[in-house]
Formats: structure tokens, sequence, C-alpha cells
């Protein structure tokens, strides 16, 4: 029993969470949940599912984007909650980001499956001119696939 | 009977407390501020080929690369193992290829984390993924992290003392490299520096760097070795580091399941305390 309770003292993550230099997916998902109650000053009256993209900007801004649906006042609402709220700065270049809006009974929760467009072309240690063409080439010839490091 | 069970029971009680007070939250890091150092890196590299089997594997011919960068440094937390938490900002960035500025580096308003020992030690550089890669290349000036934290031994006036320099290169989806420069270092003397009163180490060493991924889908192994050399002031009464001047070379050779590309690298550098 001793050493249970010693056991459960030893902390499980010793290196300790990054500092908070870049936007995670977690730090996404948690901004958009943050946003969801703010929501409910838009009319909710009517189920909606509303595809759309945001930016998240180094300085904390957001821009939204419906995709595929037509304008209506709820919409131009929500987007305006959505952007009114700052999403947290950071470090990095502006976050992309691809989800759903749902609005069900009266309740708005935004999709947890969202998508953020990587631009992944992570570190080789070799200098390689140019841009993703020549570097996947390189990868390529390494792995015999594209890019095994994605 | 009964006393035998009453010290039984005192000893379990004793341990029970033991045990509750070990688990008592600590937590694994605490913030601290501390004022911020300014630093200008400049690198020089020349770049060799990309090669396979003594062949260029790409149009890449040799080419020389001028990295200048204005960096911030400050101590953001300390650890329970006693080491600091350090954010490095790159305040700016340039990187030049051939004498022509590159258009779309991607290094400004970008920073990482060094974790090191008082000394300097690196344990981790946290983020550094998001500095490598095209574009960024911190990967291929991986050596401007131990130019800045150099990490000497104490050692004696006209002494010389073995230490090694080693960091790690560890991104968040599992690549790893291990960089050491077995370094012998030697204690030049005091003199001025920027108007402060420094002592002058030299070191010089072979660097190695042994790692790889193993991937769902390959396995790629990541091999450098060369040699590095160079001067370092360290103010007398703080420890900061002042100046660094230095000149370092490898090898690098990867190794995918499909062939192997090896290029050479080398870098001559300085760093110098701003403010």
């Amino acid at each position: 029993m001793i050493w249970t309770l010693l056991l459960g003292a030893v902390p499980l993550d010793r290196v300790g969470a990054p500092l908070k230099l870049y936007l995670t997916h977690e730090d996404v998902v948690e901004h958009f949940r943050s946003v969801e109650p703010k929501l409910a000053e838009c009319d909710l009256h009517a189920d909606q599912t509303l595809p759309f993209k945001a930016g998240m900007f180094p300085d904390g801004k957001v821009e939204v984007t419906w995709v595929g649906v037509e304008p209506a006042p709820f919409m131009e609402c929500a987007r305006r909650v959505m952007e009114s709220i700052k999403s947290p700065v950071h470090h990095g270049t502006t976050v992309h980001v691809s989800t759903t809006l749902y609005v069900r009974n009266g309740e708005t929760f935004v999709s947890p499956s969202l998508s953020i467009d990587t631009r992944y072309l992570g570190p080789l240690m070799l200098f390689v001119s140019g841009d993703r063409t020549e570097r996947e080439g390189v990868m390529k010839y390494l792995t015999g696939t594209p890019d095994p490091e994605r | 009977m009964s006393t035998c069970y009453r010290r039984a029971g005192g000893r379990g009680v004793l341990w029970f407390w033991i045990g509750l007070v070990s688990c008592a939250h600590r937590p694994l890091d605490t913030a601290i501020e501390s004022p911020v150092q300014h630093y200008t890196v400049e690198v020089h590299a020349e770049i060799g080929p990309l090669l396979t089997d003594g062949e260029s594997l790409t149009d890449q011919t040799s080419t020389e690369l001028e990295l200048s960068l204005n960096l911030s440094v400050q101590d953001v937390r300390m650890f329970r193992d006693g080491s600091m938490g350090k954010r490095v900002l790159f305040t700016d960035a340039e990187l030049k290829q051939d004498g022509q500025v590159t258009e779309g580096l991607m290094l400004q308003g970008r920073a990482v984390e060094l974790r090191t020992f008082l000394n300097g030690e690196i344990l981790a550089i946290g983020w550094v993924d998001r500095i490598a890669g095209a574009n960024r290349f911190m990967d291929v000036f991986e050596v401007v992290f131990p130019a800045i934290s150099p990490a000497p031994p104490s050692v004696r006036p006209q002494q010389a003392v073995k230490r090694r320099i080693i960091w790690p290169f560890l991104t968040d989806d599992g690549l790893r490299w291990d960089a050491a420069v077995d370094a012998v270092w030697s204690n030049q003397g005091a003199e001025e520096r920027q108007e402060r009163k420094a002592w002058r180490l030299s070191y010089e060493g072979p660097w190695r760097i042994h790692g790889g991924r193993r991937g769902h889908q390959a396995v790629i192994r990541y091999l450098a070795s060369g040699s590095a050399k160079g001067t370092a002031w360290f103010d007398k009464r703080t420890g900061d580091l002042i100046g660094h001047n230095f000149q370092w070379g490898r090898t690098v050779t990867i190794k995918g399941a499909a062939g192997e590309v090896s290029q050479v690298q080398d870098f001559r550098g300085t760093v110098e305390w701003i403010r």
C-alpha cells in the first residue's frame, strides 16, 4: 500500500506541458467550445448545419467564412459573435480550420472533429533549395514514397 | 498482543501520512520573470550538393548561405529538477543564398522553448519542428542552439577540461536525433568584452549526430559527423554568454529504405549579446 501511495506521487508527465507558443488541435477545439455559449444571443429556433472555415491569426483575430450555404440572418449573427471572441495569441502563421456549426433544439455546438490545414515540411537536416517540390523529390528518393514524415 | 497491534497500527498510520504528504501537489514547473537578453547571430554556411553514391541527386550545386538572426531570450519557468525554460523568440530573420535574399523565410515572429540546466546544457528544444524544414531551415542551422547556450565546464585559467556539448532534436511526432560534441575546453583568461569583464573559453572536439524515425511507412536514419571549435566569452560575475565565435562542420548522411543522401555542411558564425 505504501508503495502504491509513493508510486501515485510520481508525476506521470516528467517533462511538463510545452509552453503555449503555437495553437494545437486541442487549443482550437477548446476555443470553439468557449464560443458556443456566446452564440445563444443569435436566433436558435431553426435547426441548422453550417460548414465554415475559420482563420485564427497570430494576434488572436478570427475570421469566419461560411462554406456552400446561402446567407441568412442567423449566419451573420453567428459570424459576428465568433469573430468578436479572440483566439489565443500564438507565434505561428494563421491557423486555417475547417469545421461545422450545428444548431439543434436551441443548442449550438461546433463539431469536435474539426480539421486544421497543415503545411508539413518537416525536419530533414539536409539543405534543400526551393520549396515543397524539391524537398518531396529528396524524400521520395530516400523512402520510395512521397513524404513519409507527414 | 494488543500492544503489538497498537504498535503496528501506529506505524501504519505514520506511513499513511508519509504517503499522503508525498502525494501533495507539486507543480512540474514554476513561472518566473527575468530580463530579456537580446542577441544577434550571424552564420555563414557553405553547403555542398546533395550526393548519392558520389553523384548529385538534384541540380542543386554547392551554395553559400548567410543566416542573420536577432533573438530575444528570456527565462520563463523553472522546472522541479532545477532546469530553466527559456523562450527564444526570432525577432528578426533573414537568409541569403549566394548573396540573394531568399523570399518566404518563415522564422520571424516564431519562438521555441529552450530547456537548459543552469550551466546552459540543453535538455530539450520545445516546438523545434515549428522552425524546421523548408523555408525555416533550423534543422540545418541547429548549431545556433548550442551557439547561444554552449554549457562550458568550470575550468581554471590555462587549464583544459572535457565537457560534452549536447542537445536533442526531437519533434512531437517521433523524429529524434541527438547531437554531441566531445569538447575539450580551455580557459584563456579574463578580458574586457563589450565593457564587461569576461572569461574567454575555447573548445574543440569531434561532432557526432545519430537518430532516426521509425514511422509506420518507412524508417529513416539521420547520421552526421564532423568537428567543432570555437571561443566563447562569459560574464565573469553572472556567467551570462556575451559572445561566441564558432566554426563547426559536418557531413550529413540520411539513410532511407530506398536510398541514401549525403551533404557537406560547414558553418562559421558569431553570437553577440546586445543588451
